[in-house]
């Protein structure tokens, strides 16, 4: 059943691009990590309230891979655990802004009149500040939280999905099965989740997990910081920003967790490029 | 003619959208949790203190009003009292302003200069192992954080190799000229300051390259991507059967309709700059706007907060008009269309 996959079209077209291929097994590896940290990790419970001051700031060794940090905590053990919070946070930020963002494009798309001048003016007043810098302002507001965090993320990444949904829609509306489907008496919800949408899964899917990686790196950006989760929860971010201020005596404290978040990206990246061709929109 | 009611209308919908972010920032600033004033004069404070501050923040008034009295002060340029430095807004906003300014345009310049080229390169010799380095190296800019391009860059080349100053605007003792601009390098110029414009240049290159990373690798990729699609196109064959040099055919038939699209993405990617910079300026001390954005949020400094978020969103919005009609002037379909 499983192995049915790899003799369907769809694989045959998706690992027809050999850095498509790549990613996937790069995100896999990623995905294994990070969920099986505890079994995995050399030294899981570094990853919390742990210190062992006989031990602070090694560089990397055959004992402790990516170096230990300032309180002598192994650092590829906190890197694994670190993706663990990405991930997590990656998926629920789009879990809550692509529904959200498709359902509005759709709505505006199709109803066209007012829902498309109030929906897509909104819109773009969101679109017009800065990610970074709108997701800084409602985290700065908000108490810091890991939940206002998803959310701070989630308010900036809807407008995207909308943007994209509206645009596809507004081509799909006249198209003879809307205008039929409308024909036989079916209702707007119908038409527009049973009729439009299935058209633009493709669009949203390759769009979606492009965006995991890049939900991933702004949240490591708001760690970098100071506006991420608090400590002593690994997060790659924070990581990063932690270490730079030791740079360059302690080299490894902020470049194996920037490489980290790097290659995350990198792996959401491919594998979305590879939906993307995929599907048959790329060139 | 076209492109001016072009231009006006643009004009107009920019100023719409800026109204827009107005309320919603403001909106924002007003959900935080307790209260302003305590949390801007701390524990210490007196309740009557507490409620004088209350009072000069017109926090006392319904939102309406104090949304209407914020958008009266703003047509004067008057953003209100930071909580955080005690001094107007206005003026801590105009003095940290010029120095990401002046890095976001190099930043840009770099991204431009350097990725278009690229992509062009790409298209010209698309599968070869210049399309693939290309290809790679975009990538790479694109899934890397611009901080983590900021620690890479300043461990090799400002550590090990000791090519570039660490960190700051200009060094220490150099002749500082008088401001005319506020851009460092450009006033330094004027003033014929050669020693510290070349100072400034050089400690200005790292961070630059660091904001640029993303955008540069978008750019590539899209001018590729954009050109390679000009590139099918009959006219391209038609130009190489009349012997046309790959030289002519690249810079003046497929490069301006490829530009069309690329410019208006371009537009966005000074966006994620504007914002970027943020995280880039604090790796390399820059002193520009980052260091006060931070400060302001973390210390729940309203008017800090509003006025940081408004001026860079402005920025932005002026920024895609003027892309908005270059592209419009490039590509007369876009401006009948929009009418």
């Amino acid at each position: 059943m499983i192995m049915g996959i790899f003799k369907s079209r769809a694989w045959y077209r998706y690992s027809s691009e050999p850095l498509a291929v790549f990613g996937l097994g790069l995100l896999f590896v990623i995905v294994f990590l990070a969920v099986l940290a505890p079994v995995l990790t050399p030294f899981p419970n570094h990853a919390g309230r742990f210190v062992d001051f006989g031990n602070t700031s090694r560089p990397p060794s055959l004992q402790h891979w990516f170096g230990t940090d300032l309180v002598g905590r192994d650092v590829l053990t906190r890197v694994v655990y670190g993706y663990r919070i990405s991930l997590v946070i990656g998926f629920v930020v789009l879990g809550l802004a692509a529904p959200l963002g498709v359902t509005l494009g759709l709505v505006a798309g199709y109803m066209g009149g007012r829902f498309d001048t109030v929906i897509m003016r909104i819109t773009d007043v969101f679109l017009a500040i800065p990610a970074l810098v709108l997701a800084m302002a409602v985290l700065g507001v908000l108490e810091r939280t890991l939940i206002n965090g998803l959310l701070a993320l989630a308010v900036l990444w809807w407008p995207w999905y909308t943007r994209m949904v509206y645009n596809q829609t507004r081509a799909l509306r006249h198209e003879e099965f809307v205008v039929a489907a409308r024909v036989v008496g079916a209702s707007h919800l119908h038409i527009l989740f049973r009729e439009i949408l299935p058209n633009l899964l493709p669009s949203v899917l390759t769009k979606f997990t492009l965006d995991l990686g890049f939900v991933i790196l702004v949240a490591s950006a708001l760690s970098f910081l100071g506006l991420g989760v608090e400590p002593p929860t690994p997060d790659l971010g924070s990581m990063v920003a932690e270490g730079a201020t030791y740079q360059p005596d302690m080299w490894w404290l902020p470049v194996f967790p920037g490489l980290a978040i790097l290659l995350v990206v990198l792996a959401f990246n491919l594998v979305g490029d590879g939906l993307r061709s995929m599907f048959g929109e790329g060139r | 003619m076209n492109l001016w009611r072009y231009f006006l209308g643009r004009l107009l919908g920019s100023l719409l959208v800026l109204f827009g972010v107005s309320i919603l920032i403001f909106g924002v600033a007003r959900l935080i949790p307790g209260d302003p004033a305590r949390i801007a004069l701390g524990p210490m404070a007196t309740a009557e203190q507490v409620e004088m501050m209350r009072e000069r923040l017109r926090l006392n008034e319904p939102v309406v009003v104090q949304y209407g009295e914020f958008v009266r002060d703003l047509f004067r340029g008057d953003l209100g009292i930071s909580l955080y430095t005690k001094r107007p807004v206005t003026s801590d906003i105009l003095s940290t302003l010029p120095a990401t300014f002046e890095l976001v345009i190099a930043a840009a310049l770099i991204m431009t200069l350097i990725g278009v080229p690229l992509g062009i390169v790409a298209a010209r010799y698309r599968n070869s192992g210049v399309d693939r380095a290309a290809n790679l190296a975009a990538l790479l800019g694109v899934v890397t954080p611009s901080f983590v391009w900021a620690i890479f860059l300043m461990l090799v080349f400002a550590f090990a190799l000791d090519i570039f100053p660490i960190a700051g605007r200009v060094s220490r003792g150099a002749e500082l000229p008088p401001t005319v601009t506020g851009l460092l390098i450009l006033d330094s110029a004027i003033a014929g300051l050669w020693p510290t414009v070349f100072d400034a240049l050089r400690h200005i290159v790292l961070p630059a390259f660091a904001l640029a990373m993303g955008g540069l690798g978008t750019a590539a990729r899209l001018t590729r991507a954009n050109m390679s699609e000009v590139y099918d196109r009959q006219y391209i064959q038609l130009a190489r059967a009349f012997a046309y040099t790959e030289r002519e055919i690249a810079y003046k038939y497929a490069l301006r309709p490829a530009m069309v699209p690329t410019l208006t993405i371009l537009g966005l990617d000074f966006a994620i700059m504007l914002g970027n910079a943020f995280l880039v300026e604090m790796v390399f001390a820059w002193p520009g706007m980052a260091r006060y954005g931070v400060e302001v949020i973390i210390r729940k400094d309203l008017n800090g907060i509003v006025g940081t978020v408004l001026v860079i969103s402005a920025f932005f919005l002026i920024i895609n008009m003027i892309i908005d009609i270059v592209v419009a002037y490039m590509n007369p379909r876009i401006r009948y269309r929009d009418q």
